[in-house]
C-alpha cells in the first residue's frame, strides 16, 4: 500500500504541476479545424457549433 | 437453581455450572465468587461467630452473614433464610486445602442454619504472590480507555484486553498439574501485538506468561504439516494489525505530496503573468440576433497556458446565451465554446430577491500562444438592446487544481486509516473494551 501510494502521490503531484503551468484543465472546450479563411471577412459564414442554443424557462 | 440471579458482591449476573454429582452452583462473571446451596457443599464446614455483614443477598434483600470455618482461615458469607453460601473468588481452593478434600462439591444436608460456636480466630486472606515481573503502572492513561489498565514489561507497554473467570466444568488429558472440576482462576490478558501477557490468579498464586503472535503459516512450518493452513478468520488478540507498517508511510507520503502541491500552485502563481490580452465590447439590437460579430486580432504570448474568459453585459431580468470561438487568424483552427449568463431580481412580499449574475467568468485550456480573434453570436430575450463586454486574460493558474489534487491524495489515506481502524475495532470487539459500544458498556471490570 505504502509504496503504491508513493508513486500514485507522484503521478497526482505531476500531474497538478502540469496542468498548472500548461493551464490545463477539464472544461469541454471543442477545438475545430479547418475553419474557413472568410470568417473575418464574413462572420456569418461559420457558425457555432453551440448555436441553435434553447434555454430551459422553468426558472422565475 | 434457575432463576436469574446477581452476584451479591459486585451485582453481575450470576451464570450457573453444573458440576460433579449433579450440582450446579452459581458463578459471578465478573468477581468470579461461587454461590453453593447449603447443601451442595461436601464437606463439614464448621461456621462460626457471624460478622457484620459484607453486603446483601439480592434474592431476599437480607444481609448476608460473615462466618468463618477452620479456626478463622476462611471467611463464608451466607443467608440463612435462602439457605445458600458464598465464596469469593479463590475460596473454594483454599477449602480444598484446609479440608484435604479435592471434591468439595456434593449433596448433603444443609448446615448454613447450624448452630455455630462463637467467633474463633481471624479471617486470613488468601496468600497473594506479589508479581515478580510486570509492574503495573497505576494512573497511567490507557490510549483507548481511560479507565482500562496497563502493565509494563521490557519497556513495552502493553494494554488491557479482557479479564475473565474460566471455571473448569470438564477435564480430559493430561496436565501438569492437578485439574479438576470447580477450579477457577482469573485471567487477565494484555496485549501490545504482535505480543501478549497473561496473568492467572488464583487463591495461591499469580502467575504470569509471556507470548507472541504466529502466523498461521509459520507454525504450520514449525510442524513440517501437510498442505497450508485454513484460511484467517476474526482478529486474533494479539494480532499485528498489517496497517501499522503502512499508515505511518502513507501520511508521511500524503503531507509530502500535499505540500509540493500547493507549492507548485504557489510558484506557478507568482510566475504567472495574468496579463490582459483582449477587452471588446458588443453591441446587439433585438431586431439583429442572428448576425455573428467578430472582435480585433490579439496576440497570446508566452508558453501554452489557459485564458480566462469574463463576459459582462447589462441584462436585466432576462437571460443570454453567448456562443463564442476562439480563431487562430493565421491558420484554420478554431476552439468553439458558449455560457449562459442570466440576471433576475424583484420583490416579493415585501423582500428584494435576485437570481444570476449579469457576468460570468470562465476558463478555456491550454491555449498555444499565437494571433486570435473571436467570434461571437448571443441569443438573448432581453427585450431591449444587449451590450456584451468580454475581458480575456492568459496564464491565470487555477486555486481549483491542487484542491482537487489534495482530495485525490487524501482520499487513499482515508481509506488505508479506516482499513486500520476496521481492523482494530474487529480486534478490540472481543475485548472488555470494545470500540463501538455505548459507554455503559465500557466499564472496566478491574
Amino acid at each position: 500500500m505504502s509504496r503504491w501510494y508513493r508513486w500514485y502521490a507522484l503521478a497526482i503531484v505531476l500531474s497538478c504541476s502540469w496542468a498548472l503551468w500548461r493551464g490545463w484543465w477539464i472544461t469541454p472546450v471543442e477545438r475545430l479545424t479547418g475553419v474557413p479563411k472568410s470568417v473575418r471577412d464574413n462572420p456569418g459564414s461559420y457558425r457555432s457549433h453551440y448555436s441553435g442554443y434553447h434555454r430551459y424557462f422553468g426558472g422565475k | 437453581m434457575g432463576e436469574a440471579m446477581s452476584c451479591p458482591k459486585c451485582r453481575a449476573p450470576l451464570e450457573e455450572v453444573k458440576i460433579a454429582d449433579g450440582v450446579v452452583v452459581r458463578t459471578c462473571t465478573a468477581c468470579s465468587g461461587v454461590l453453593y446451596e447449603a447443601g451442595d457443599i461436601a464437606v463439614p464446614l464448621k461456621l462460626s461467630g457471624p460478622r457484620p455483614a459484607r453486603f446483601d443477598w439480592p434474592r431476599c434483600r437480607r444481609p448476608m452473614e460473615t462466618t468463618t470455618s477452620y479456626e478463622g482461615q476462611l471467611e463464608v458469607d451466607r443467608c440463612l433464610p435462602c439457605a445458600v453460601l458464598w465464596f469469593d473468588a479463590g475460596e473454594i481452593m483454599i477449602l480444598r486445602k484446609l479440608s484435604g478434600v479435592e471434591n468439595i462439591a456434593g449433596k448433603r444436608e444443609s448446615e448454613a442454619g447450624e448452630e455455630v460456636p462463637p467467633a474463633a480466630a481471624g479471617y486470613v486472606r488468601p496468600k497473594q504472590i506479589k508479581d515478580p515481573v510486570p509492574t503495573e503502572m497505576v494512573g497511567v492513561r490507557n490510549p483507548d480507555y481511560e479507565n482500562a489498565p496497563t502493565v509494563e514489561l521490557d519497556g513495552r507497554v502493553y494494554r488491557h484486553f479482557q479479564t475473565s473467570v474460566p471455571v473448569t466444568t470438564f477435564v480430559l488429558g493430561e496436565f501438569p498439574w492437578i485439574a479438576k472440576v470447580g477450579d477457577t482462576a482469573r485471567m487477565r490478558d494484555f496485549i501490545a501485538p504482535p505480543f501478549l501477557l497473561s496473568q492467572e490468579v488464583t487463591a495461591v498464586e499469580s502467575v504470569w506468561s509471556a507470548g507472541e503472535y504466529l502466523e498461521p503459516e509459520e507454525v504450520w512450518a514449525a510442524f513440517a504439516l501437510p498442505g497450508s493452513p485454513p484460511y484467517k478468520t476474526g482478529v486474533a488478540p494479539a494480532q499485528p494489525n498489517p496497517w501499522d507498517a503502512h499508515l505511518p508511510s502513507v501520511w508521511k507520503s500524503f503531507w509530502l505530496a500535499a505540500a509540493v502541491c500547493l507549492g507548485a500552485y504557489v510558484l506557478v502563481l507568482a510566475i504567472s503573468s495574468q496579463e490582459n490580452v483582449y477587452q471588446g465590447a458588443f453591441e446587439v439590437a433585438a431586431a439583429d440576433l442572428e448576425r455573428s460579430r467578430v472582435g480585433d486580432i490579439f496576440e497570446v504570448k508566452g508558453r501554452t497556458s489557459n485564458l480566462e474568459f469574463t463576459v459582462d453585459t447589462n441584462l436585466d431580468g432576462s437571460w443570454a446565451y453567448v456562443s463564442m470561438a476562439l480563431i487562430d487568424a493565421d491558420t484554420d483552427k478554431a476552439l468553439d465554446f458558449g455560457r449562459e449568463v442570466s440576471y433576475y431580481h424583484g420583490v416579493d412580499d415585501g423582500e428584494a430577491w435576485s437570481e444570476g449574475s449579469r457576468y460570468e467568468t470562465f476558463y478555456v485550456p491550454s491555449v498555444p500562444p499565437g494571433r486570435y480573434y473571436l467570434r461571437v453570436e448571443p441569443e438573448t430575450d432581453a427585450p431591449s438592446q444587449l451590450n456584451v463586454r468580454v475581458i480575456v486574460r492568459r496564464d491565470v493558474p487555477l486555486k481549483r487544481l491542487p484542491l482537487i489534487a489534495l482530495a485525490l491524495l487524501v482520499v487513499p489515506a482515508l481509506w488505508a486509516g479506516m482499513r486500520h481502524g476496521a481492523f482494530e475495532n474487529t480486534r478490540w470487539m472481543e475485548s472488555d473494551h470494545p470500540r463501538t459500544s455505548s459507554g455503559d458498556d465500557e466499564e472496566d471490570d478491574e
